[in-house]
């Protein structure tokens, strides 16, 4: 296994090159100068020429990219256009918040979505699976913008339960945001499940364990979602991936200080260490839950875990 | 069967246990300065003589972060509100725009090009050292060095240290917008040796302000506690934290709910619920910020005055600002803000779609062929432009197009004048380096963007420049003032007003029609 995860580990190297090109290509194509962007409307010509200088923007796109893999090698992903300070710095203050808004939200997602998919899978046609179906189609419908206010309204204005909006007060801060993100990939999470448990509950196995005589818990827990699990847990995956990038609604909306709003706003400011450092980091925590999930496979399925050595 | 329970909540616990182990590990960002409340607007210490409770933190939320705190290395307005907090410049603005000395106890104006300024004595930087001339010279210096900043160090000219405490400034030709420049937070005051030894501002701001940043927890907080030395008193809060909230409802509703205690960007749609809300007070009045279309001068047809004018008198501006901004603007004709001390409207367009036609008739352009894009940066924008289409196409049959667009491009397009037509704005402190940005001719490429080449108004722009005279300044003002409204170069839409929400309780509440607020006068009422 520990060959496999070397393996892996090597093949993110191409992969991160391939995607600091690719969007440093795409950010050096995008209207906009981030000269003009951070001295504003009102700045004279002359002062834009000299930061486009400071910052090495009219040197050639790819003395510009050399340069920032040179550094990026050395662990430096630079230095904001906007803010000065080290990108490095920016994204590690940030990036806790966001692991940790990710992290509770796919717990929140799963412990409502398993029992939701599974009971739905099993009470196939009935007044619960058509609830639960519900459940999850709100999930999905409902903007996360419009349910995060609701939730503020309800929970910190008018019962003063949780705070409005930062982080600053641990595991209060955390409540609302993480329910409001969790319960928009809770949908996914319970129509993948249901999808799975009723291709599984119709297999020739599970009709034998249940002629055995096994309780009916037993085949639902031990034989069926056992192996439903496996298209499950590759949606949570995909699903945690992209709350790091993408909870740019809830962070605004919370006040979160996460990396996503850090990152949407170094796009508008056109700063490109900012976007770059972001977008590295997107690319290796992806991929190492990619990696984390394939593993996981393992544990659920033994076959799967043979194929690793 | 317990095993088998077991191996199939591993994938569980696992994520359980990484949930715990970043809750654990990261409590904190904003747990690192625990000195000050941040969280909780109640900020209350105990009077160790009395045993009564005061409160002494003010939370402040607003919608963005600032770039940077040091003062000569951005030009945003999130950073101007903390510079004027931890710094002083030579001048500040009072409530009626007017220069008024800071750090500077007495000054003479010698010559047209001469300027001594003789410093209060006294006055310490947070570090404890006493700020002196050399002081001065070196922040001066360092604006002019600094592209972020470095328009407000043209005034300046030459700085020379006549003793520890005098400083004489040689202008380049006489400079009527130079006490104004001083006050902009390029040219506050830093020590000198930490200029020298090129020390992180950033990190740690030393200035004289009435408050020290503590900790800027990024994306979230920034938080500030009262300079005791301050040479103005020390302030009587003592503890000020900015939160940054991006969006709108989330700050009203942080506000409602008592977690902060003044917002500084107020949603247009919370406005009315907020005032008649108890315990909460309201403050909307006109600003300094110009709100205007702007047209492209140098393309058809908008290089046709008369078009220009039947455009600037076919719209409807009560419908915008109402449609725009929810009411809370001043609908206006005056090419520059009406504001400042001998501008004038006379001259310029108003809404009048017969005058309209009558202008258009002139022009002698067929409707058809006078179809623009509008570009639109934003909402409040988007709405705007939807009334200017619908008046258009109205009054005189023209169409026009919407176009949204992020910032960036449209800073672009809007400066190197790849653009027809854009909904713009501009603010400032001054007639003159509004007329200076958005009118003279060396502002091409840059913020003139009518791309506006006239010699005459560049004449008269450097005439305002150049004389020092307040009532001559004056009327200098009023002849560019008609000079320019008789041109047309754009179709002012409505000057902004500046809005504020805060607790009844809070005391000193004051804001300058440039935004300017000096947070050392608050205090919380009983």
């Amino acid at each position: 296994m520990i060959k496999f995860i070397i393996k892996r580990l090597i093949a993110l190297i191409p992969v991160l090159i391939g995607v600091s090109l690719l969007v440093f290509f795409i950010l050096d194509l995008a209207p906009g100068d981030p000269a003009k962007t951070i001295l504003g409307e009102q700045a004279r010509p002359e002062d834009i020429e000299a930061l486009r200088e400071e910052m090495g923007l009219n040197d050639p796109f790819f003395v510009r990219y050399g340069r920032y893999m040179w550094d990026l090698c050395h662990g430096d992903l630079g230095t904001s256009y906007k803010t000065r300070a080290p990108v490095g710095e920016e994204v590690w203050a940030r990036l806790p918040n966001t692991f940790k808004l990710a992290a509770t939200s796919t717990v929140i997602a799963i412990v409502l979505a398993l029992p939701l998919g599974v009971i739905a899978a099993i009470k196939q046609n009935t007044l619960f699976d058509g609830v639960s179906m519900f459940i999850s189609l709100l999930g999905i419908s409902i903007p996360i913008f419009w349910f995060g206010l609701l939730l503020i309204l309800l929970f910190a204005v008018n019962l003063g339960w949780f705070p409005v909006s930062g982080a600053d007060q641990g595991i209060r801060s955390l409540v609302l945001p993480s329910f409001a993100l969790g319960f928009q990939h809770m949908a996914a999470i319970a129509r993948t499940t249901r999808s799975s448990m009723l291709e599984t509950i119709r297999q020739d196995y599970i009709r034998t364990v249940r002629a055995k005589g096994l309780p009916e818990r037993e085949v639902i827990i031990d034989h069926a979602l056992r192996n439903a699990l496996i298209p499950t847990t590759t949606v949570i995956g995909l699903q945690m991936g992209g709350m790091l990038g993408g909870s740019v609604l809830t962070e605004s909306v919370f006040a979160w200080p996460g990396i996503g709003r850090y990152m949407v706003q170094s796009i508008q400011g056109r700063d490109i260490p900012s976007v770059m450092g972001c977008i590295i980091i997107f690319a290796i925590s992806f991929a190492l839950i990619n990696l984390l999930v394939d593993l996981i496979y393992g544990f659920i399925d033994p076959r799967i875990k043979a194929q690793y050595k | 069967m317990t095993k088998k329970l077991m191996r199939s909540l591993v994938p569980a616990m696992a994520l359980t246990l990484a949930v715990g182990m970043f809750t654990g590990c990261s409590g904190g960002s904003g747990e690192s300065s625990a000195d000050t409340s941040a969280g909780d607007s109640s900020g209350e210490s105990v009077s160790s003589d009395t045993g009564s409770t005061a409160k002494d933190t003010l939370i402040i939320a607003t919608a963005n972060e600032t770039p940077s705190v040091t003062t000569n290395e951005h030009n945003a307005v999130a950073g101007n509100y903390l510079n004027q907090m931890t710094h002083n410049g030579l001048f500040k603005m009072n409530e009626n725009l007017e220069p008024v000395p800071d750090l500077v106890e007495s000054y003479e104006n010698t010559s047209d090009t001469e300027w001594i300024f003789h410093l209060k004595q006294g006055v310490l930087f947070h570090n404890g050292e006493e700020m002196t001339a050399k002081d001065v010279k070196a922040s001066l210096e360092l604006c002019k060095e600094s592209p972020e900043v470095s328009q407000y160090g043209v005034s300046t000219g030459t700085i020379e240290v006549v003793d520890d405490y005098t400083v004489k400034i040689t202008t380049d030709g006489p400079q009527s917008g130079l006490l104004s420049d001083l006050t902009h937070h390029g040219n506050f005051i830093l020590p000198a040796d930490l200029i020298e030894s090129g020390h992180d501002f950033n990190s740690e701001p030393i200035g004289t302000g009435p408050y020290k940043l503590v900790a800027w927890n990024r994306g979230e907080s920034l938080e500030f506690e009262a300079f005791e030395d301050y040479f103005g008193g020390a302030a009587p809060i003592k503890h000020v934290t900015w939160r940054i909230i991006p969006e709108g409802s989330s700050r009203t509703m942080a506000l409602e709910a008592g977690e902060v205690d003044l917002i500084i960007e107020v949603e247009t749609a919370d406005m009315t619920r907020l005032a008649e809300t108890d315990g909460l007070t309201l403050y909307s009045e006109p600003g300094t910020s110009h709100n205007f279309m702007m047209v492209n001068n140098e393309i058809a047809p908008f290089n046709n005055a008369d078009f220009r004018k039947a455009i600037a008198s076919a719209i409807d501006k009560e419908a915008i600002v109402q449609v725009a901004v929810n009411g809370n603007a001043t609908p206006v004709d005056a090419m520059v803000p009406d504001c400042f001390p001998g501008t004038t409207a006379e001259g310029a367009p108003t809404y009048d779609p017969e005058q309209a036609k009558a202008y258009f008739e002139a022009s002698g352009l067929d409707p058809a062929q006078c179809g623009f894009t509008l570009i639109c940066s934003d909402d409040t924008k988007l709405r705007a432009g939807q009334v200017i289409q619908s008046s258009l196409k109205e009054n005189l049959g023209i169409d026009v197009q919407l176009e949204s667009m992020d910032l960036a491009t449209y800073l672009d397009v809007t400066a190197t004048g790849d653009y027809q037509a854009a909904i713009g704005g501009y603010t400032s402190n001054n007639l003159l380096a509004y007329a200076l940005g958005v009118y003279h001719s060396s502002s091409i490429n840059a913020s003139n963007k009518t791309r506006t080449n006239v010699p005459e108004i560049d004449a008269l722009i450097e005439e305002i420049q150049t004389t020092l005279d307040p009532e001559e300044n004056e009327a200098v003002i009023t002849e560019f003032s008609k000079a320019i409204n008789e041109l047309c170069p754009q179709v002012p839409l409505y000057m902004q007003n500046n809005t504020r929400a805060y607790k009844s309780e809070l005391q000193g509440f004051n804001l300058n029609a440039g935004g300017t607020t000096y947070y050392e006068q608050f205090s919380w009422g009983n």
